[in-house]
């Protein structure tokens, strides 16, 4: 025996709440593509979205565990799109049966939950699509149920009512086969919004673009994908004399499914996107998505959810970087050098992201590509530690006063140790590829690092590390000292 | 007649733990996080940096202190729990070495730097950093903010739980703050590179005498220990105090008015030696 079950979605609005940015089409939409997660067979018939889930009962626990699946699924996309909306299904042996109960469900309301319990026979004839043009006839020779109409003789109402109610009525008891157009998801995602006004301010077209975002999350759940990369495309009022078009392209280092992170992150672009003249449409492409294999198990685990309280650390980084811009958000990496300045890079988080979130969660299984990634690059240079070293770092030295032959820095200072001797010569940086492309351009451009370190002390009590070129090996040379400061102990 | 009763035994033991007297040290209930230093722990509300609380750490200049007073507290965080530390408008570049060795690991640091000017884009991002569930500390350079704005991090970092340090000029001490731990710092003028830690505000009585705590790493102070001995002895081989090689050493240990007693007794000392 199959199993259809018949789901619609309607969007409801209380007083005070702004009205639902979606429209009944697109709500049919978005429902028929989470079903499509579920099982393969959906179709969009009239108001309704009708799925035959009878083979995939067994994989979600029996009808009873799927419908539950299917109502928190639904629930938690309404959640997290701010929507408001009423769920209503019903279930049957054909698409025409659950179809018919959704429908007396729908009108008699609250009431409706017997209704779903009703006999197939029992149910008014204005439930069936195909008996819709009739009803006034067939309410007048006394036809008020299915049963009714199956008693008549066949000949007689093919030729009364034509072919199609019979075959209608034959679907709906099982005896034709039941076969639809099935719904497919395209491949790509791209889908485009007429704006109801021109708009002139780029953060104003969020409202366009979270009603896309809808749309896509949807699509998402129903090819049970996660989304790295999209597109968002604005369309130009042509009387200007711009180009026809702008675009923005949005990236993001873990695939998601959740799109509010992403719609953060596009509101953070848009932010800083100035328009050249109004907009009357928007389109949304989605440029790269991935398969989560576990979609299905993580959508329905309740660990989840109760394990993540706030952003993760990608999410986090992501955000920073699109606000305050990739060089102002720094991760650490150490490097294979003797000067101070090459022992240590502080490079863009966002570049380094996968390496962050291996050291956040070592025991997750790196995902194929970061796995090969770090096997070309090697094993990380390993961390050197040095108590004897500054806790901060001058990213350029600075060329202190001199009293005398001594360095001044907010007043005299006092030597408390030193020298320590440091020496990089030319045969260093002939080996070491990574030393010309440092940005310490002036630096590493000189051949040679012969500097002596000093701990100075303040008159505050703070430490100062400071060294002084040795120019050359002239006796005259070594009068007259140029004194860097390099770093604070602190 | 009331007064006679002990007041412990005025309240039923249930509520008992959820009173603070103001004269005791308060925050039975704090979570806290070991600062690493037994002194400072005895000082603190709940014994450690409470969690999911403001920190605010005044001292004359940024850059100076931060990291012997806060890195053992992180390292032991860091140990516990694979999580990111944010450090937001640091004055400089953190020297990864020099980190390592205070057991931090620096791949778990995330720096966001300040540009002058910009301080509402450092507050944001200070509060999305404590945000965020993979953060467990951050550390914020925050010289112009407001009661207000730090208003606004005191309920992040509540509602968070996340240790949060924000480092301000001495200038804020006259300054109203919502921050329930505040605290000063100064370097001591002596040599040994004592730090003079003043608890001015916590949950508790006000501190009697600052604190003075040895925050320089192990290693470097018995470098800087040995180059002083090195000094002194050279000093007595040349019979006149005035080597060439160290000229800034003829002159007097420098005197602060804070802290005469340390620098004599740091005189005293040289005499034993004699």
């Amino acid at each position: 025996m199959r199993c259809w079950i018949a789901l619609h979605i309607s969007t409801t609005t209380e007083a005070g709440q702004p009205a639902c940015p979606m429209d009944a089409a697109m709500l049919q939409q978005a429902a028929a593509s989470l079903a499509l997660g579920l099982t393969p067979r959906v179709a969009l018939v009239d108001e309704a979205v009708l799925m035959d889930v009878t083979g995939s009962l067994r994989l979600f626990g029996g009808l009873a565990g799927l419908m539950q699946l299917l109502a928190q699924r639904l629930e938690a996309f309404l959640e997290e799109n701010g929507l408001q909306a009423e769920v209503r299904r019903a279930q049957g042996a054909t698409s025409l049966i659950a179809l018919g109960r959704l429908r007396l469900q729908a009108e008699q309301g609250h009431e409706g939950a017997a209704a779903v319990k009703k006999r197939v026979a029992e149910l008014p004839m204005h439930t069936l699509t195909a008996a819709r043009p009739h009803l006034g006839v067939l309410e007048r020779i006394g036809c008020r149920t299915w049963d009714d109409l199956l008693r008549l003789p066949r000949d007689g109402v093919a030729r009364r009512f034509g072919a199609e109610l019979l075959q209608a009525l034959d679907r709906a008891r099982g005896s034709a086969p039941d076969d639809y157009e099935w719904l497919l998801l395209p491949e790509h995602f791209e889908e485009k919004l007429e704006l109801g006004a021109l708009v002139t301010h780029a953060p104003a077209l969020m409202a366009g673009v979270e009603r896309l975002l809808v749309q896509l999350h949807a699509w998402l759940l129903g090819r049970q994908s996660g989304l790295s990369a999209l597109k968002i495309t604005w369309h130009l009022d042509k009387r200007r004399d711009v180009p026809p078009t702008g675009e923005l392209e949005v990236r993001t280092a873990q695939p998601a499914q959740d799109l509010r992170h992403v719609a953060r992150l596009i509101a953070e672009h848009l932010a800083q996107q100035k328009l050249p003249a109004p907009v009357h449409s928007l389109t949304l492409q989605s440029l790269a998505t991935e398969l989560l294999a576990d979609a299905a198990a993580a959508t329905g685990s309740l660990l989840m959810e109760a394990r993540k309280q706030g952003d993760s650390a990608v999410e986090l980084v992501e955000r920073l970087s699109a606000r305050l811009g990739d060089a102002r958000v720094r991760a650490w990496q150490p490097c294979a050098d003797h000067r101070p300045e090459l022992m240590q890079r502080w490079v863009s988080a966002r570049g380094v992201m996968a390496s962050i979130s291996a050291q956040l969660n070592p025991a997750r299984p790196g995902r194929k590509r970061s796995k090969a990634a770090s096997k070309a690059e090697g094993p990380p240079p390993e961390a050197r530690t040095e108590a004897l070293y500054p806790a901060w770092l001058l990213p350029e030295p600075i060329k202190l006063a001199t009293a005398g032959n001594n360095p001044v820095y907010q007043g005299p200072l006092r030597r408390l140790a030193g020298p320590q001797r440091l020496e990089a010569a030319e045969w260093l940086l002939a080996g070491s590829e990574a030393a010309r492309q440092q940005p310490f351009s002036g630096l590493s451009a000189k051949p040679w690092a012969l500097r002596d370190y000093f701990i100075y002390r303040t008159q505050q009590g703070g430490l100062l590390w400071i060294y002084s070129e040795r120019l050359g090996a002239t006796p005259e040379g070594a009068r007259q000292r140029a004194w860097y400061l390099h770093g604070f102990f602190a | 007649m009331l007064s006679s009763i002990p007041a412990a035994r005025a309240l039923p033991d249930f509520a008992n733990a959820h009173v603070w007297r103001a004269g005791e040290l308060g925050g039975a209930s704090v979570q806290t996080v070991a600062t690493g230093y037994a002194a400072l722990d005895g000082v603190l509300p709940g014994g450690g940096w409470p969690r999911g609380a403001l920190i605010e750490l005044l001292q004359p200049q940024a850059g100076v202190h931060e990291w012997g007073l806060v890195a053992p507290a992180l390292a032991a965080l860091q140990a516990q729990a694979r999580e990111l530390t944010v450090l937001v408008g640091a004055p400089w570049l953190p020297f990864g070495p020099a980190l390592g060795a205070r057991a931090l690991d620096m791949r778990r640091l995330l720096s966001i730097e300040g540009r002058p000017g910009d301080a509402p884009s450092l507050l944001w991002a200070t509060r999305e950093a404590l945000q965020c569930a993979d953060v467990h500390c951050v550390l914020a350079w925050l010289p112009d903010a407001r009661s207000a704005h730090l208003r606004r991090l005191q309920i992040a970092a509540h509602a968070h739980h996340k240790l949060l340090f924000v480092f301000r000029p001495l200038r804020a001490q006259q300054e109203s703050s919502p921050a329930p731990l505040r605290l000063r710092l100064e370097g001591a003028a002596d040599e040994a590179g004592i730090l003079r830690v003043d608890v001015f505000k916590r949950r508790g009585p006000p501190l009697a005498a600052p604190l003075l705590l040895d925050t320089r790493p192990a290693r470097l102070a018995a470098m800087l220990a040995a180059s002083r001995e090195r000094a002194r002895r050279q000093r007595e081989e040349a019979g006149i105090p005035a080597p060439l090689l160290l000229p800034s050493l003829v002159s007097l240990p420098l005197t602060s008015p804070q802290s005469p007693i340390h620098a004599l007794l740091d005189r005293i000392a040289h005499l034993d030696h004699h």
